[in-house]
């Protein structure tokens, strides 16, 4: 396929706001709705199989009564130097050249090394074929793989939408817009504090927030370069 | 001469009701192994009780055993063979049909963990439409690499002592094992060159394969030392995780000698001499492996690395603290108790306890390195717990079984002791008391 | 392919919706992902449809992608002045309503006791003709209990109602009346309250849990991250007062625990502070109400009965006082107290009183040009409910039509809900559930999905927002809109809506006399192109107009304390239940992935819990699994114990949601419901719940159950035990 794109390339990153992230979850559920995440149900979320592409994860600060609670969204962290990349035997776990830890689920023959090289353990895994009970498999994307039993997954930055945010700008005969690609979490976020875009660009709203001051990276001590920036909470 | 002949060819002439009775009892525990395989298979991996973040469990943690069981032959043999120790003799059979069987069983392993079982010629090197190969960074690929490459060698160091055997157990077993013997011997008459080649490939291999199999558990070492893991990320894994291989290896090689020696009344062959030598030897590996453990612990311990205390707290007094202290006592305070003591070690059914103790030990201690570390990432958020399900235990007991199983049926194919070597030992007449 | 998918869908949505489905806003051409491209990739078509969630009051705009003619993802519409392409985690799964397995898929009629829960199916023609004989026969005036609507549909319950002389009530757990009623009296005019906290530099929250369900909780969130970081100097700072941390209080510069119902009493001594601050200006006739008002308590009965120190109320008085545009808001768990309206009411005054001493307006009441059919409309209160049981006899009772709304389960057991019920003379359900209530019926008469629904939706909001709901599937089953089967039965029974043969024909009808008000060409056919436009849209707004002020404060009762239900030493610990951010009230329960949704302080998923201070947790001797009875004077309920840091010792939490005996698989059989433990307690002005006003005791049972959360349990040495820990 031509690639008009290609005299420009995009480097996909992310900014989460903890100053404005308000722990409502409604990016857990539009990931879910948009990448057909299976339904664990109560059994294996009680033996902490439930898959969540991107979680809140509560700190507890303080004792009673001064307490202070911290939200922090966990999702893969799309490193530059990502742990879970060469330990995969099959090349399952793949470096797109914009920049997005891709997981290719027809290669993953689940040994799972990935996940416990992940600092972030942003990754997930099928131990169970997903179902659907009817007519809940309707709402399934058609742009994303049902995984099977065996398979590794975690957060993709939808690239679906990324896919398809390309294309529409080449049919266009355009250049990608700052925000023309908006993955499921970050377009319901109500307080916006999930900013999506292109750090190749120096002026996408990514790529300025992630100038801030308050920027840092998780576990930066690791090495991974993560693709996504936190912006601190204040207080 | 002809007493070597009969006592060692003995064990494969006749069998006893009992002998049959055990085969019935361990194929009836690897069947159950087998089905709870096949189960997991046509359910999903979910049968294990592995979850995020504990993606490795006991599967893991028994390949490293068995790989590591393995080492008995190889260091035992090679090493004393290396070293021309006369002692060897009536040992190395014993012990290289370990590491032989050990291996197989180790591989299983690996097919048993695989969330996609169905997909593992994935794994292969071969020439395919995607022109995808698999990914030679990952240490998976240099363990399977290093594995095969193991397996291969110890076939063959296997094979080549036992080719005179064969040629003699053509001449002497009749039945349907006679065609089979004859092609295994290679058509072997005893010529002076034929004796002449076999030493050199036996001088040739030995040295390699010592140093395969240091290589193999060094890169085993690896899959854990080179990842980011906190107390896995670590230098010492690979000379700690051979050092552990050697210990396990030597303590089930003192079962073997025991064991063997009693049912087929060896004890001509197998002296209170060879476990006294077994004795200071598992002395030498629990002193280095104690000292390797220290030495890990200590560098964590005084640079308090949060992520890599949180393992350590909970190995010596956390969650894990009670297996750990029983891994202890196992692998470093009863060896060091009984085997230090001279008289102790003259002692075979001591020594072969010894010995059990080490490799439930060193099971135990196999799961420990996997798993703390596996429990406490470096988000805390997202601290597991991890014990193993009931199909995941069945597999264990049914692939332990397994291993016995096929030591049995060996035992009615080949002479546990290598008979010409022991005819050689008489004709250099170091040994004594014949 | 694709083409004649769509072809067949359109003509089955014409034979069944009456009407070719317009307002495809706009078409994508997606292309099937894989993430290496393959250079054979068969493009798919997505439409996108305008419509409203319908999955709670604010009436967000969604944008639903469609494709093949099934829905796919629920999207917020970037346009729609509520909440610009946002949505909460309830509006993101409800696709899970439509597609639920659980959905009644055609008419029932009980067969076998009433409640048995027992039904065999029955054809539409037969239902109808059922219900239409019952209202006919009818001895006494029919009684409708709806969750509240708006728009056209309202107006069409409400005459429905009324040529039957009978009456529709309006309920819904979630409701908070105390609310509206206090902001007459504290702010003065009829509007709705509306917070604009987008330009608050100072926040002070009493229990309102706007991040989670309160209002519009999408608009607040987006306002609150403008609050805090849209804006390039000024970051508002944000207090929260209530006994328990909430998701929402979690958010907050500092969470000050508070007892149970005093939140008033603080709103008191803080107005009273900033009143004696500005001693020197702030008199004459405008703050003359004020003085009254706040002048009433003394500093120490408040530090006294709240449980905060007077430094703490001086240093909130006085941030209250500096800042440029403050606001105080209350609700939630300081609505449901028996003085549950005189706290808002103390609360709301304090923006009041700010106005007065030149604050700028940042709670607001707006107030919708249009003629709003559904104010007139009475809720069913729980006071009601008592007067209603007394006055009826058994079995001579109203002919009951319930729709959207689950009070069998949502109400207390100790009021006499049942007794409506036992007493009802014919229940008929419109629900498309067959939960508690439904259960309960005689007649199921299911509605549609809202996204199979035609329909619209009247927001008060500074947009004077009317959204408009087009169904953007072909219905999936044997089932009708509410909207069309009361114009069928009314034309069965006569009542005069002839002139409309659907509910659509109605919808049009009103939007045209809507809309000729409004600048429009002059052609004969103007309405279509413009209908089209505006379901493409997915409604009508207008440019936000500027906020007024508070008209006037005329706290029409001195403040009062609190009252609780159950005797301090046998019953030590107040019971604060609270709405599930994602199940609410328990509508959310059949949700799958709201089930799995984790609790975002707990990180509990698919149960019920009791939150515990450790403190309190160590007194008791229990500790974090272990199952403990929850013991109130009405009832007696188990679950397992939370520790939770940030709530009051004297307190224990318990989520509404879960516990249902009925609606469908995911719901029923799950957990426990709160609400089975709750007194009578009524507000004292409006005669709504006060849910936070039980008293309850715990005991250990000894038992211990690990609840299923995201956070996982440290591992614990009895984890080397436990085999199977499910
Ligand atoms: N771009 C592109 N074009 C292709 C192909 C491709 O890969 N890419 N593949 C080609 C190939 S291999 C094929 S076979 C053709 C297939 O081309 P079509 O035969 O057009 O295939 P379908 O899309 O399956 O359409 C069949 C129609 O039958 C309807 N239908 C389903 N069940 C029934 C039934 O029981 N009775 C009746 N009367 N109708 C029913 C469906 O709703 C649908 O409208 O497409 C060819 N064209
Ligand atoms: N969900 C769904 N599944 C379907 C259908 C459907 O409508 N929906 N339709 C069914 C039908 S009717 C059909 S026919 C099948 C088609 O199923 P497949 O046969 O799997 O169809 P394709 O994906 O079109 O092509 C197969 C491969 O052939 C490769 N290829 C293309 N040209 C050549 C060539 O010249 N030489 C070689 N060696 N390879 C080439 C392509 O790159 C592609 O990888 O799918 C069936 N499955
Ligand atoms: S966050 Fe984890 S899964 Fe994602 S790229 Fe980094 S290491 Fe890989
Ligand atoms: S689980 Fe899949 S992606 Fe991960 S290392 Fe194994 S094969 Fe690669
Ligand atoms: S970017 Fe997409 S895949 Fe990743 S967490 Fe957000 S919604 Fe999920
Ligand atoms: S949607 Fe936004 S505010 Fe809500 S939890 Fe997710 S990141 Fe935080
Ligand atoms: S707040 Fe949530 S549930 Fe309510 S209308 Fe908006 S999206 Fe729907």
């Amino acid at each position: 396929m031509a690639d008009t794109n290609k005299t420009k390339s995009h480097k996909w990153e992310m900014v989460i706001d903890l100053d404005r992230c308000t722990g409502c979850e409604a990016c857990v559920v539009a990931c879910h709705a948009e990448n057909n995440i299976r339904i664990s149900g109560e059994d294996e979320a009680s033996e902490g199989r439930a898959i969540n592409w991107i979680r809140i994860e509560r700190y507890w600060e303080g004792e009673y009564p001064n307490v202070q609670t911290r939200f922090m969204p966990v999702l893969c962290q799309h490193c530059d130097d990502a742990p879970c990349e060469p330990v995969c035997p099959v090349y399952a776990s793949y470096h797109t050249p914009e920049g997005l830890n891709a997981q290719v689920y027809n290669r993953c023959i689940g040994v799972r090394y990935c996940g416990n090289n992940c600092p972030y353990t942003a990754r997930q895994f099928n131990w169970f074929d997903p179902h659907w009970d009817p007519p809940l498999e309707e709402q399934l994307n058609p742009d994303v793989t049902v995984r099977q039993n065996g398979i590794m997954e975690k957060c993709t930055f939808c690239v679906q939408r990324i896919r398809a945010g390309k294309e529409q700008a080449e049919k266009e005969g355009r250049p990608v817009r700052d925000g023309d690609i908006i993955p499921a979490c970050v377009q319901t976020c109500p307080t916006s504090a999930l900013v999506f875009g292109d750090r190749h660009d120096p002026e996408s709203r990514v790529s300025q927030l992630a100038r801030q001051d308050r920027a840092f990276h998780l576990l930066e001590s690791q090495g991974t370069h993560p693709a996504i920036t936190y912006l601190k909470r204040i207080a | 001469m002809s007493s070597i002949n009969r006592d060692l060819l003995a064990p494969l002439q006749s069998a006893t009701p009992a002998y049959f009775l055990l085969l019935i009892v361990l194929g009836a525990i690897v069947a159950l192994g087998a089905g709870a395989w096949y189960y997991q298979v046509d359910t999903g991996i979910g049968q294990t009780n592995l979850h995020p973040p504990i993606f490795w469990g006991v599967y893991i943690a028994s390949f490293i055993f068995w790989v590591g069981a393995s080492h008995s032959g190889t260091f035992i043999s090679g090493v004393l063979r290396l070293s021309k120790a006369e002692w060897r003799r009536p040992v190395t059979r014993i012990a290289e049909l370990m590491t032989f069987i050990s291996l197989m069983i180790a591989t299983l392993f690996v097919f048993f963990h695989l969330g996609r079982v169905w997909r593992w010629y994935y794994l292969m090197p071969y020439p395919n439409q995607r022109e995808l190969w698999p990914n030679f960074r990952s240490p998976l690929m240099w363990d399977a690499i290093a594995v095969f490459t193991y397996a291969t060698a110890s076939t063959i160091y296997l094979y080549l002592p036992l080719i005179p055997d064969f040629a003699l157990l053509r001449e002497r077993i009749g039945g349907w094992r006679k065609p089979l013997y004859r092609v295994l011997s290679l058509g072997w008459t005893g010529t002076q060159n034929q004796w002449q080649v076999l030493e050199t490939a036996l001088r040739i291999i030995t040295p390699l394969i010592v140093m395969v199999m240091v290589s193999v558990h060094s890169i085993v070492g690896w899959d854990f030392g080179v990842s980011l893991v906190p107390a896995w990320h670590s230098t010492i894994f690979a000379p700690y995780f051979v050092v552990g291989a050697v210990h396990s290896g030597v303590g089930l090689v003192a079962i073997g000698l025991y064991v063997l020696r009693k049912i087929y009344r060896l004890e001509r062959y197998i002296e209170s001499e060879h476990f006294d030598k077994i004795g200071k030897l598992l002395v030498v590996t629990t002193l280095v492996l104690a000292y390797l453990y220290f030495a890990e612990l200590l560098t964590i311990w005084y640079a308090k690395s949060p992520d890599h205390m949180w393992v350590v707290d909970a190995l010596l007094i956390g969650p894990f603290a009670v297996p750990f202290w029983f891994m202890a006592i196992c692998i470093y305070f009863i060896p060091l108790a009984t085997l230090t003591n001279p008289a102790f070690r003259r002692w075979p059914l001591g020594v072969m306890l010894v010995g059990v103790f080490i490799n439930i030990g060193m099971y135990i201690e196999r799961v420990l390195i996997l798993v703390p570390p596996l429990t406490y990432p470096r988000l805390p958020f997202n601290w597991g717990s991890y014990f193993p399900s009931w199909v995941e235990m069945t597999i264990i007991v049914g692939s332990l079984a397994l291993a016995v199983l096929l030591y049995a049926l060996a035992v009615k194919f080949v002479p546990v002791i290598s008979i010409w070597e022991e005819k050689e030992g008489l004709v250099h007449g170091t040994r004594h008391g014949t | 392919m694709n083409v004649g998918r769509r072809t067949l869908f359109k003509l089955a949505g014409a034979a069944t919706a009456g009407s070719i489905i317009p307002g495809c806003k706009k078409e994508v051409d997606r292309l099937v992902p894989y993430l290496l491209p393959d250079d054979q990739i068969v493009p798919g078509v997505a439409n996108w449809y305008a419509s409203v969630c319908g999955e709670c009051a604010a009436g967000c705009g969604i944008l639903v992608r469609v494709m093949e003619g099934r829905a796919k993802k629920i999207e917020g519409n970037p346009d729609h002045p509520v909440n610009h392409g946002k949505l909460c985690a309830k509006g993101q799964a409800s696709l899970q309503s439509l597609y639920n397995p659980d959905r009644l898929r055609h008419p029932f009629q009980r067969e076998g006791p009433r409640g048995a829960g027992t039904f065999v199916p029955l054809k539409w023609e037969e239902g109808l003709q059922r219900l239409a004989q019952v209202l006919r026969d009818g001895r006494v005036p029919p009684m409708m209990v709806t969750r509240p609507v708006s728009g056209t549909l309202a107006r069409l319950l409400s005459e429905f109602m009324d040529s039957m002389g009978g009456t529709l009530y309006f309920y819904a757990p979630d409701a908070e009346l105390p609310l509206h009623a206090a902001w007459r009296e504290s702010m003065g005019g009829d509007g709705a309250p509306v917070y604009d906290l987008a330009h608050a530099d100072y926040l002070l929250s009493f229990g309102a849990p706007f991040l989670e369900h309160w209002l519009s909780p999408v608009a607040m969130g987006i306002a609150f991250g403008q609050m805090r970081q849209g804006r390039a100097t000024v970051r508002g700072r944000y207090v929260h007062i209530e006994p328990r941390m909430s998701v929402t209080a979690a958010n907050a510069d500092q969470w000050l625990p508070i007892r149970p119902g005093s939140e008033g009493m603080l709103a008191l001594g803080i107005g009273q502070l900033i009143l004696d601050a500005h001693r020197s200006t702030a008199h004459g006739q405008e703050f003359e109400r004020f003085h009254r008002f706040y002048g009433s308590v003394r500093l120490d009965e408040v530090e006294h009965v709240t449980g905060l120190s007077r430094e703490v109320i001086v240093r909130l008085a006085q941030d209250f006082d500096a800042a440029r545009a403050p606001v105080a808001i209350g609700g939630g768990s300081a609505c449901s107290q028996t003085n549950g309206t005189l706290s808002l009411i103390s609360i709301n005054g304090l923006n009041a009183l700010a106005h007065h001493l030149g604050r700028a307006p940042i709670a607001q009441g707006w107030c919708h040009d249009e003629a709003r059919d559904d104010r007139s409309i009475p809720w069913l209160t729980e006071q009601m409910m008592f007067e209603l049981a007394e006055k009826q006899d058994a079995g001579a009772g109203p002919v009951l039509l319930l729709y959207g709304c689950n009070p069998l389960f949502t109400m207390p057991r100790a009021v006499p809900i049942k007794t409506l019920f036992e007493q009802a003379s014919f229940v008929v359900s419109f629900s498309s559930f067959l939960d508690e209530t439904s259960e309960y019926a005689d007649l199921l008469l299911p509605d549609r999905d809202a996204l199979e629904s035609w329909g619209d939706h009247v927001v008060e909001n500074p947009a004077q927002t009317m959204g408009l709901s087009q169904p953007v599937v072909t219905p999936l089953y044997e089932t009708q809109q509410i909207g069309d089967t009361i114009l069928e039965l009314s034309r069965r029974l006569n009542l005069g809506h002839g002139q409309s043969k659907t509910f659509y024909d109605l919808l049009r009808g009103r939007w045209k006399t809507v809309l000729a008000d409004q600048p429009h060409t002059q052609t004969a056919d103007w309405f279509e192109p413009e209908w089209i436009e505006l379901l493409q849209q997915g409604g009508l707004w207008r440019e936000p107009s500027q906020a007024a002020g508070p008209v006037n404060f005329a706290p029409s009762r001195a403040f009062e304390q609190a009252r609780f239900v159950g005797e301090e030493p046998d019953y030590p610990f107040v019971l604060h239940p609270y709405a599930s951010m994602a199940l609410g009230h328990g509508e959310g329960a059949n949700r799958p992935w709201l089930q799995e949704l984790p609790d975002t302080l707990t990180t509990v998923v698919w149960g019920s819990w009791v939150e515990v201070n450790p403190r309190t947790a160590k007194d008791l001797g229990i500790t974090h699994g272990d199952v403990v009875r929850v013991i109130s004077p009405f009832g007696t309920l188990t679950a397992s114990t939370v520790l939770f840091p940030g709530i009051h010792p004297d307190v224990v939490a318990m989520p509404l949601g879960q516990g249902h005996a009925s609606y469908g698989r995911y719901a029923k059989n799950r957990g426990v419901n709160p609400a089975e433990l709750l007194a009578p307690a009524l507000d004292s002005m409006t005669g709504t719940l006060a849910a936070g006003a039980t008293r309850v005791r715990i005991e250990r049972t000894g038992e211990k159950r690990r609840l299923a959360t995201l956070e996982r349990p440290t591992m614990e040495p009895s984890d080397l035990i436990a085999i199977d820990r499910r």
